[in-house]
């Protein structure tokens, strides 16, 4: 069991929000997941060194953003963190056991639709989704059913962006084989044997999430500066950005050099620009 | 290169739409009410989704022609633009389709017979009056014209209205479009151009400059009028020598008569759409350059646009005459 003090440190790079039990099992096996606490309002599993947290939020899309939420609030989880909900679908053919990425999630009693999700169209086939309030079992369109994602999907997005949210379902009942017949064990199972191409979609996705923590990361040094001086708002802006110029052009540039002679806000901006202004004569574009 | 097509439902069966899903047969294909549902939506990641755009099949309603910025023109007494296309296959650093629209997926307008009922209405209005109109300014214009097969039906009507000019503006050195046909006198194609080296830093996925060099030259030899447009003006140490080589590269082995027009202008942007792309991409030195932020412009200042201008001015006209020479000011 993980201490809760610590948890807000934790440098989380993947949310799961999974429904059911058994289908997060495997899951917690396969990335190492340990409970966090057992006086949660959702059972949450981590593993702080490979940065994946999981939710269990239960059936329906309104637990499904719930559960989103609460991990949010939990761990401050930061915008560049790539939230996935992965579970089992209804479908209108076989076979049973096939994994898609839903880039389509149409709620069918708001009749809204989301578009999540960086297609990863040359690891897993692509699919529309359609999130039903009661499980399906007519399959009346060549669709994906269930029951969570348009939930996730509007609320995991706005805690990160949406090619950042991820729609995973794995075919578990057909009209030949159907939805009363999937047991807990027969879930698990489904998703074991997709751990494979699991693994692969993981490592692309933590690809993205480590370019958009790149791309957003602000330095401790700039920090600094924050708690040593006083900024306004906007000085506290102007700064960050004629911080990042600074840093693209001048990569291995000392920063207490350049600031040394700098007492207040706008004397670090000053600084900060006048050194771009100076090397604007030999201004190289790489 | 494109694997999934979202089709609005009213154009699923309209030809082009069908001929498009026709060519990109390994595409999955997705149906979706309009559009503006995927391309509009709030919290998307531009950057992200670059790497791997979706193609949108879409009916434009309304605002097929519009008149075009002014100081967008080449002389001309009318100028106006149309897009039958949203966004680009290359990803020129400095584009301004990157601030402009939240989604970096394509969306292409399949009623191509609306565009044309329009622009032959806007003809019949301003008759009398010299006339061009630009394609290619919210998308280039040849470069999916392998999917598209746009500028083919472009061409095929602008014939008929010889008085009128259409600008194609490209990077593209896919020219059979052209090359497989006789060239139409009121049919400018004009090529985006920078110094190589800055090209192969800034035009990201677009052809090398020597190839767009060879094939503008080509055109020109097979008699189509060809401009040449120098815009943005990117600065960078060295850069009057690099412009300089560039432009006498391309006027060495050109028949001058063929060139309708050379146009140039500054990098500008309006300061919400830089404060937008230069978050998508702080890392990048063209956006670490100390800009001037003035009437809500961001620009590399008058100063230096002026320096660039002028010697673009003056080493143009080494070669064309300065009736040919505008100066882009949007």
């Amino acid at each position: 069991m993980i201490e809760l003090p610590d948890i807000r440190d934790v440098d989380l790079k993947i949310c799961w929000v999974i429904a059911l039990e058994p289908e997060a099992k495997p899951l917690i096996d396969l990335f190492d997941l340990h409970p966090l606490s057992n006086n949660l309002n959702f059972p949450v599993y981590i593993n702080p060194k490979s940065g994946h947290a999981l939710v269990i939020s239960g059936i329906g899309s309104s637990k499904a953003a719930a559960a989103a939420t609460y991990l949010k609030m939990l761990f401050n989880v930061q915008r560049y963190v790539a939230w996935i909900n992965i579970g089992i679908a209804g479908f209108c053919e076989e076979p049973i056991g096939q994994l898609f990425q839903a880039i389509k999630v149409h709620d069918t009693a708001r009749k809204t639709s989301y578009f999540p999700g960086f297609r990863l169209s040359k690891i897993v086939k692509c699919q529309t989704l359609h999130t039903v309030a009661q499980p399906e079992t007519k399959y009346s369109e060549a669709v994906l059913f269930d029951m969570e994602a348009s939930g996730f999907c509007e609320i995991a997005s706005m805690f990160s962006c949406n090619e950042l949210v991820f729609v995973l379902k794995i075919v578990s009942d057909t009209p030949k084989s159907p939805v009363s017949l999937v047991s807990r064990e027969a879930i698990k199972q489904l998703i074991y044997q997709n751990k494979n191409k699991l693994r692969e979609i993981i490592s692309r996705i933590e690809k993205l999430v480590n370019d958009e923590k790149k791309r957003l990361h602000v330095p401790e040094e700039v920090y600094q500066y924050f708690e040593r001086y006083h900024f306004t708002q906007s000085n506290r802006y102007r700064f960050l950005q004629a911080y990042k110029k600074w840093k693209s052009a001048f990569p291995d540039g000392k920063l207490a050099r350049t600031l040394a002679a700098g007492n207040s806000a706008s004397e670090l901006i000053s600084n900060l620009e006048s050194e771009l202004f100076l090397a604007v004569k030999d201004w190289k574009l790489k | 290169m494109i694997d999934s097509i979202f089709v609005e439902r009213e154009v699923l069966d309209h030809p082009v739409a069908q001929e498009i899903c026709k060519r990109l047969k390994h595409a999955d294909i997705f149906e979706i009410e309009r559009y503006q549902e995927m391309f509009n939506r709030r919290k998307q990641n531009f950057r992200i989704q670059k790497q791997n755009p979706a193609l949108i099949l879409a009916k434009k309603h309304d605002n097929f022609v519009l008149p075009a910025p002014s100081g967008f023109g080449i002389d001309a007494q009318k100028n106006y633009y149309f897009s039958h296309m949203y966004n680009c296959i290359y990803d020129c650093r400095y584009c301004f389709l990157q601030g402009m629209y939240s989604s970096a997926n394509y969306v292409l307008f399949v009623n191509y017979e609306d565009f044309f009922k329009a622009i032959s209405d806007t003809i019949f209005e301003n008759n009398n009056k010299s006339m061009t109109f630009f394609s290619g300014y919210d998308c280039d214009s040849l470069a999916f014209e392998k999917i598209t097969g746009f500028a083919e039906k472009a061409l095929e009507f602008f014939t008929n209205f010889s008085s009128v000019e259409l600008e194609l503006r490209t990077k593209s050195i896919v020219s059979d479009t052209l090359l497989n046909r006789s060239p139409i006198s009121n049919c400018v194609v004009a090529y985006s151009l920078a110094p190589s080296n800055v090209a192969a830093i800034l035009d990201n996925k677009a052809p090398s400059i020597d190839r767009r060099i060879n094939v503008l030259q080509k055109l020109a030899k097979n008699g189509w009028s060809v401009g040449l447009r120098f815009d943005p003006l990117i600065y960078c140490s060295g850069w009057e020598k690099l412009y300089s080589e560039l432009i006498h590269k391309i006027f060495n082995d050109i028949n001058i008569e063929q060139v309708h027009s050379v146009s140039h202008g500054p990098l500008r942007y309006p300061k919400e759409m830089y404060k937008k792309i230069t978050s998508l991409y702080p890392d990048d030195k063209l956006f670490s350059f100390p800009m001037e932020a003035k009437d809500g412009i961001v620009s590399y200042g008058k100063e230096i646009e002026e320096e660039m201008s002028s010697f673009l001015q003056f080493e143009l006209e080494k070669y064309t005459t300065r009736n040919k020479i505008f100066r882009c000011l949007v």
